[in-house]
């Protein structure tokens, strides 16, 4: 009954028909026409790559191995910098600027307060018999 | 001088180039029936033996004897093809049940000395088993090996193949005779 289920015929090979069939239907098949060519021709141009990773790292490889475009790119970084700083500090000066009118014109205001107040402190004094 | 393989190549094949080539050709129908009968697409299929065999050019070194080999090739074919079951089935929704006979398995039969449906039908049947019951089943009846061979080559215990096996059997045997009922002529 188990040979018959396929799990105990470690020592008989397929005693039953339906195994039989199944082994004949399950022959490895021909690989398509050309297939060992096309393997060659990958794994040539994959032994040409240094890794699995390929290109992504053979192009990270090659920035740093070229000393002018590394160069390049900390020129652009460096720009890059310098025109955030520049734009941080000038926003920042701009940023005082408004805040210190804006204190004066608070000043100010309380000045003419207090002036029409005093005004108004000194009609009520001269009214007063 | 020139080899009968040479002429495909602009330059003359080194020793380990060579001995490559043999090796795919020894092995390839063996790598493509495993993808194929797992993925059930001829094109996906040569795809994953193209990738295990580019596999084996890294790890050839490694690998001490033919068994090893031989042992390497079928894990390495069963694993990819899974895995490229996997990501296609993540991409459309695949089933099975839903392959086109002649697409998926078009000429099958005649080469192996059964008529040509009864091949087919078997394939079929094979085909719509689930993933890791499928691979068991052919490495068992396509590559002939043992349960131990299977567990060992799936990294799985014997016990689990052998019931997958069993279960597998009953659910294939199940199918062929509702075929059997349906068609009666076949």
């Amino acid at each position: 009954m188990f040979e018959r289920d396929g799990a105990n015929h470690e020592e008989q090979n397929f005693p039953d028909d339906f195994e039989r069939e199944l082994q004949a239907a399950l022959r490895p098949r021909a690989a398509p026409a050309g297939f060992t060519d096309r393997v060659m021709k990958m794994q040539q141009v994959v032994r040409r790559e240094p890794s699995d990773a390929g290109i992504s790292n053979r192009r990270a490889s090659l920035q740093f191995s070229n000393p002018q475009m590394w160069l390049r790119k900390s020129a652009a970084a460096g720009l890059l910098l310098v025109v955030g700083l520049g734009g941080y500090l000038q926003h920042e000066r701009l940023h005082r600027i408004e805040g210190e009118r804006a204190r004066q014109q608070v000043l100010l205001a309380l000045r003419i307060t207090g002036a029409t107040l005093q005004n108004v402190r000194q009609k009520i004094n001269e009214t007063r018999p | 001088m020139h080899s009968a393989n040479a002429k495909s190549f602009a330059p003359l094949p080194t020793p380990s180039a060579q001995r490559f080539r043999e090796l795919v050709q020894a092995h390839q129908s063996r790598v493509f029936s495993i993808a194929y009968r797992i993925v059930g697409d001829s094109g996906l299929a040569e795809e994953v033996a193209q990738d295990v065999f580019l596999a084996l050019s890294r790890h050839l070194d490694g690998l001490q004897s033919d068994e090893h080999l031989l042992a390497w090739l079928r894990r390495v074919a069963v694993h990819r093809a899974t895995d490229a079951l996997r990501h296609r089935a993540s991409r459309v929704d695949f089933a099975a049940s839903e392959f086109d006979e002649q697409r998926a398995f078009p000429s099958s039969g005649r080469e192996n000395g059964l008529s040509g449906p009864a091949a087919n039908r078997m394939e079929i049947l094979v085909a719509s088993l689930p993933p890791p019951q499928r691979a068991i089943v052919l490495l068992r009846y396509q590559e002939d090996m043992k349960p131990a061979e299977i567990a060992a080559a799936l990294s799985m215990p014997v016990a689990t193949v052998k019931s997958q096996l069993q279960r597998a059997l009953k659910l294939l045997r199940v199918k062929a005779d509702r075929q059997k009922m349906e068609v009666p002529h076949v």
